[in-house]
This record gives structure tokens, C-alpha cells and sequence, in this order.
């Protein structure tokens, strides 16, 4: 067996581990948490501490947290409010500027897009410069390489360390410039 | 080479002149600097106990109450104030003076909403200044600050009689505002 992996193995393998990357992430739990405490701070997780600097509502003991909260709370358990309509309630109040994650729509859109255009121009600025350097033309072989190496090989393998170091430092010699 | 520095220069333009475009909209879609989305909908309605000088005190018996829905086809001015706020106290005399030009108008309630304080010492500073505005004590932080989406204090809004927020203020108001807020509560009826 071989040392050296075929170029479509280690294409292949690559497919496998993103694929199964992108498996993961798409199959990983989607339906939210259950409980009414899980569901509160998730929410108060994605809305702005309007009296904080860069604190969620989760994060933040302000009193106007606090109330977010409850009234978070109340949502939930007495007006039997859906995650989508408590986010849609407070931009409804507070507008798209509560939430701390964009929603993705209009310009908003940009901070999800750009690091995605970032990466796939990334990953072809590398398979472009994995192709010209594969175009590249090998060294040229001049005469007597090949014979110098099949040499080299015939002499890898013989039975006495001595008489393969003393062979290699001939050859070794014999190639200096 | 140099056409190659030229693309990339304006590839990198491109970039920032993006990230501008998102910081400029992110600033300027801040409650700090536009009216807010609650303005033309409908105005949140809130229940709150009346604190005022001119409110009824008894030992016995429920607190007088201000209920939104009650003053249907008024135009309120909403107050959100506190009295530790120093913008709050600077708009006070603006506040009294609104109302004593008002006062003898039916169509016109101005109602004061302690956002963040203690009950003790708004009684106190509602006494000691002879507030003679309804004054709604819901308790600290009550539901209407956050069903009115405010973001600290003073914050004034105004409701239509059709119970449509027409207008809203973050900063103190003067009574210039105030008039203001008012005829565009009842321009839109």
C-alpha cells in the first residue's frame, strides 16, 4: 500500500466531512425549546436591552429588561403566543432595531450574504490557484535522473544498513553539483 | 498587474461603501432618531391607578383609575416621565403650562405614565408641585412602558380620538411641541 492518497479520495473525503457538517446542522433540533422558562429566555436572548450597551434582554437585570421579560412571560403562558408573534409584537413596538439577530430581509440581508460571498470567493480564489499550480509544468528531467534514482531505489532495500548509507553517500556525491 | 490592483481596490470600495450603507440605515432605523413603528396603529390600551393632585384619596375603597378606553374620542398626550429623570423636570413647566391652557377643553386629557420610580416619591413630587395632570401609577416599569416600546424617559406621544398614536417625542417637549401634537391629533379625528 501506497503512502500517497489519490486526488479524487481526498476530493471525496472532503465532500463527506462538509456534507456531513451540513447534515448536522440542518438536522440538529429545530423545534425550539419546550418548557415556557426555555422559550423565554430564547426569546429574551434575541432582543436588544433597550437601556443597556450591547446587552439581550437575557443578559441584562435592567427594569426594563426585567418587564421584557415578564411580559415575555405572559405571551407565552397566557396569551398563548407563538415565538414568530412575540418577535413580530416587539418590532411591531420597538421596530427591527430590537432584534439582535437581522432578520435577513432588505439590507439586513447583507450581513448574512457578505461573509457568505466572502467564503465561496475565498474557496474559488483556492481552487483556482490549486488549478494553475497543478498546471504548472514538472521539472524537466535531465538525462541520467532517472537512472540516478532507480539506482537509489535498488539500494533502498538490501539487508545491510552499512552498505545502503555507504551506496547513498556515493550517489550523494555523485549528484553534488 | 495595475489593472489587477484597480479591480481590487474597487472590489474593497465596494465592500465598505456596503458596510456604510447597513451602519447608515442600522443609526437611522434607531427609536433615537425616527418616530418609531407604533406610530399609526392603534393605541396600546393601559389601566393605571391616578396619582394626581386632583385625584380622590381615600383610605377605604378602590384607587381612581385611568383607563385609555375610557377617554376614546379625546386626543391624549401620553407622558412618560420619572422623577429622578432631569429632562423630565426640565419639561414640567411646559407640561403645566399645556395644561392650564387646556384645562376647560374636553377634548384634550394629558396624562402623566411613571415609567421607572416609587410610588412614595411620586406622591411626593405630584405634591409638592401641585401636578394637576392625571398622573398613571402602574407600578415600576409598568406594561404600558413596554407596549409603547419606550426606551427611557421622557418620552411624550400623542392619540388620536380614533385611539391612533399620531406622534411621538423622545426628548423633553416644549409647549410649542405640545401644541403641535395636539393639532395633529386632531387633524387625524
Amino acid at each position: 500500500m501506497s503512502g500517497r492518497l489519490r486526488p479524487w479520495a481526498v476530493w471525496g473525503g472532503l465532500v463527506v466531512v462538509v456534507g456531513a457538517a451540513f447534515a448536522v446542522v440542518v438536522a440538529s433540533p429545530g423545534g425550539g425549546p419546550r418548557t415556557p422558562a426555555e422559550r423565554v429566555h430564547s426569546l429574551a436572548a434575541e432582543l436588544r436591552c433597550v437601556e443597556c450597551q450591547g446587552l439581550s434582554v437575557a443578559d441584562s437585570n435592567s427594569p426594563t429588561a426585567q418587564r421584557m421579560r415578564a411580559d415575555i412571560e405572559r405571551r407565552i403562558v397566557e396569551e398563548r403566543q407563538t415565538d414568530a408573534e412575540i418577535r413580530r409584537a416587539y418590532v411591531d413596538r420597538y421596530g427591527e432595531w430590537i432584534l439582535l439577530r437581522p432578520s435577513g430581509g432588505g439590507l439586513d440581508a447583507l450581513v448574512w450574504a457578505l461573509p457568505v460571498v466572502a467564503i465561496m470567493l475565498g474557496a474559488a480564489g483556492i481552487g483556482v490557484a490549486l488549478w494553475r499550480w497543478r498546471r504548472q509544468p514538472r521539472p524537466e528531467v535531465r538525462p541520467g535522473d532517472e537512472e540516478l534514482v532507480a539506482d537509489l531505489r535498488r539500494t533502498s532495500t538490501p539487508a545491510d544498513p552499512a552498505a545502503t548509507s555507504e551506496v547513498a553517500a556515493t550517489k550523494a556525491t555523485e549528484v553534488r553539483p | 498587474m495595475r489593472h489587477r490592483a484597480r479591480w481590487a481596490a474597487l472590489a474593497v470600495a465596494v465592500v465598505v461603501a456596503g458596510f456604510g450603507v447597513v451602519l447608515a440605515t442600522q443609526v437611522s432605523s434607531s427609536p433615537s432618531y425616527r418616530g418609531g413603528p407604533i406610530l399609526g396603529k392603534p393605541a396600546p390600551d393601559f389601566e393605571l391607578t391616578d396619582l394626581s393632585a386632583g385625584a380622590a384619596r381615600t383610605d377605604a375603597g378602590p384607587a381612581p383609575r385611568i383607563r385609555l378606553s375610557d377617554l376614546a374620542g379625546k386626543t391624549v398626550i401620553v407622558n412618560f416621565w420619572n422623577t429622578w429623570c432631569v429632562p423630565c423636570e426640565q419639561e414640567r413647566p411646559a407640561l403645566a403650562e399645556f395644561h392650564a391652557r387646556h384645562a376647560d377643553d374636553p377634548g384634550v386629557v394629558l396624562v402623566g405614565v411613571v415609567r421607572d420610580d416609587t410610588e412614595e416619591a411620586v406622591r411626593a413630587y405630584v405634591d409638592e408641585h401641585r401636578i394637576g395632570w392625571r398622573i398613571g401609577w402602574g407600578g415600576r416599569l409598568p406594561q404600558a412602558a413596554v407596549d409603547y416600546g419606550t426606551t427611557g424617559q421622557p418620552e411624550t406621544f400623542v392619540i388620536s380620538p380614533g385611539g391612533i398614536v399620531v406622534g411621538k417625542q423622545l426628548s423633553r417637549v416644549t409647549v410649542a411641541n405640545l401644541e403641535e401634537m395636539l393639532a395633529a391629533g386632531r387633524r387625524a379625528g
